[in-house]
């Protein structure tokens, strides 16, 4: 059995596992365009920020691809997947035959199409390079215009405050939408401005101004922003052009069944390019986020290996903001009918808010007071009946006591 | 390799289990007297009594064979030890995201450092928990017990 892997990253690294727990044995190649040894995407930021070293980005240790018997192939770039033939052909006009093919090929920055945006001192922020190159370029006192309101631009933006650069980050609708709620999100914008980082919030940037380097931003409103480099974080879209060529079902991302199998025999797909089932909704959606991207690879893995695991991924954030923890999973905002339950403590700047749907917990929010949250994310996962302890998770003095005796003796034998 | 197991019909919730793991897990090595005088910050509890009602037992990490907290850690310190079955998280390497807080299905690891700076968790004191050692009812037992589908 021959295994390729392309991508190197989180969905790689467990497809890698997941096929070394059923086959110790067979080749595993994997291909990706990133010269580098996998690495925690998400750490980008504190790299910028000084607070991990580069040998600390690590995702998993050195030896990673010895141990696990894999042949890395990095800094090569596939241009096609021909899947009647099992071949994939690479930049370097080489060619590598298959049994089994993981697409793990990931997403990468939105191209933003505003003027000025091919000036040379605007970054992207998305890989290790990016952020390289970024670091180079920083000197204390500048001032940044970071252009997104995701979790990449926010990171990046309090990466930059902690280096002391003046830093304004200007968002189109509201931070973090697809993690926070509006009441959440304002209280982490207070949080941000608190801890120096301005935000113009509502404004839609009209123009990158400059000759050759950016030298400010203006906005729809007609005011500028003086600035000696622009971080742009606006979005993300899934690396799914190699398979173009093929006739396997694409939307967003390259879709696939809870075996993370795409509509093409022997292939398989996972992390940010794969479209896979949401457990909360039981829709198909791409699921950027690292832990999703592990256990679809890691599942991927071991059904690449012959097995017939099955998953389904739940929307989960979890950060920390300059000190302010939040984390956010499931259904954040509810329909008619749902059940939502907002505790707002203003003097403790703690937030919670839980959705229920049908006597089952669908989503929730914490901010501030974050512990034990991920008894919550179980519930919502294995779709608990809650109508026996509702109450309890309500006024927050839940714990595993209140749960009815077969489900916690179920869940601790 | 060896685990904690929950004996919930004998627990009392005297809370023992919460203390003695907080003094192993100070400075003041076991030191209880030291340990609630003494230490500065003093470390969480990695166990926790769980009560309503008249039910009441101890809950510490179940050292999961397909651990949530290790394939959502987003830095790759979370790592389950392939040989003690052990789940550790490395200190060096753990940014406090607190993605593993929102995998783990019990609540099973803590904020800890001053200013919550890194997620700690049962390290089964070296297989000599201490949890179990002081627990008066033998309501926490350390015993043998083969995972399946194990890699050891």
């Amino acid at each position: 059995m021959k295994y390729v892997i392309i991508g190197n990253s989180a969905a790689a690294v467990g497809a890698v596992e997941g096929i070394r727990m059923r086959d110790q044995e067979s080749s595993i190649t994997i291909i990706a365009q990133e010269p580098h040894h996998t690495y925690a995407r998400p750490l980008i930021s504190y790299l910028l920020s000084g607070k991990v070293s580069k040998e600390r980005l690590a995702y998993r240790p050195d030896n990673f691809y010895t141990v696990n018997k894999v042949m890395p192939m990095l800094g090569i770039k596939v241009t096609r997947v021909d899947s009647d033939h099992k071949r994939i052909y690479l930049d370097d006009g080489k060619q590598v035959d298959y049994d089994r093919l993981l697409i793990a090929t990931g997403s990468r920055s939105s191209e933003v199409k505003i003027a000025g945006m091919d000036l040379q001192n605007v970054f992207p922020f998305y890989t290790l390079t990016d952020a390289q190159l970024l670091q180079k370029y920083l000197r204390p006192h500048m001032q940044a215009v970071v252009l997104g309101a995701g979790l990449t631009a926010l990171k990046a933006a309090e990466a930059l405050v902690a280096k002391k650069i003046k830093t304004t980050v200007v968002v189109r609708s509201r931070i973090l939408r697809t993690f926070l709620d509006p009441a959440a999100a304002d209280m982490l914008v207070a949080h941000l401005r608190n801890a120096g980082v301005t935000l113009a919030v509502g404004q839609e940037v009209k123009e990158v101004m400059g000759k050759e380097a950016a030298e400010a931003v203006m906005l729809a409103d007609g005011s500028t922003l003086p600035c000696d480099f622009v971080v742009s974080a606006m979005g993300i879209v899934a690396n799914k052009e190699i398979v173009s060529a093929t006739s396997m079902q694409v939307d967003h991302g390259i879709l696939v069944d809870e075996q993370l199998r795409t509509s093409v025999a022997d292939v398989f797909a996972a992390g940010d390019v794969a479209q896979g089932y949401d457990c909360v909704t039981g829709q198909r959606r791409v699921i950027p986020i690292l832990p999703v991207a592990y256990a679809q690879g890691e599942v991927a893995g071991r059904n690449m290996a012959g097995d017939h695991a099955a998953y389904r991924g739940m929307g989960m954030n979890a950060v920390s903001f300059l000190g302010l923890p939040i984390i956010s999973a499931g259904l954040l905002h509810g329909e008619d009918g749902d059940e939502i339950h907002v505790v707002e403590e203003k003097a403790s700047g703690c937030y919670r808010k839980l959705v229920f749907r049908d006597q089952r917990l669908r989503g929730y929010i914490l901010v501030n007071q974050v512990d034990r949250a991920g008894i919550l994310t179980w519930l919502i996962r294995e779709n608990v009946d809650v109508s026996s302890f509702k109450a309890s998770l309500i006024d927050g003095t839940f714990s595993y006591a209140h749960l009815p005796i077969n489900v916690r003796q179920r869940q601790l034998s | 390799m060896k685990r904690i197991r929950i004996k919930e019909q004998y627990c009392i919730g005297c809370r023992l289990c919460e203390i003695h793991c907080i003094a192993a897990h100070s400075t003041y090595k076991y030191d209880l007297i030291r340990t609630f005088k003494h230490e500065a910050t003093r470390p969480k509890p990695r166990i926790v009594i769980e009560e309503a009602g008249e039910t009441c037992f101890a809950l510490p990490c179940r050292q999961c064979t397909e651990a949530h907290c290790v394939r959502a850690c987003i830095t790759g310190s979370m790592k389950k030890d392939p040989q003690s079955g052990m789940v550790f998280n490395d200190p060096e390497r753990c940014v406090a995201c607190w993605t593993c807080i929102a995998a783990c299905p019990y609540g099973a690891i803590v904020r800890e450092g001053t200013h919550s700076k890194l997620a700690v968790k049962c390290d089964l004191c070296g297989d000599n928990p201490q949890c179990v050692i002081h627990c008066p009812n033998e309501a926490l037992v350390f015993e043998d017990v083969t995972e399946e589908g194990d890699m050891g």
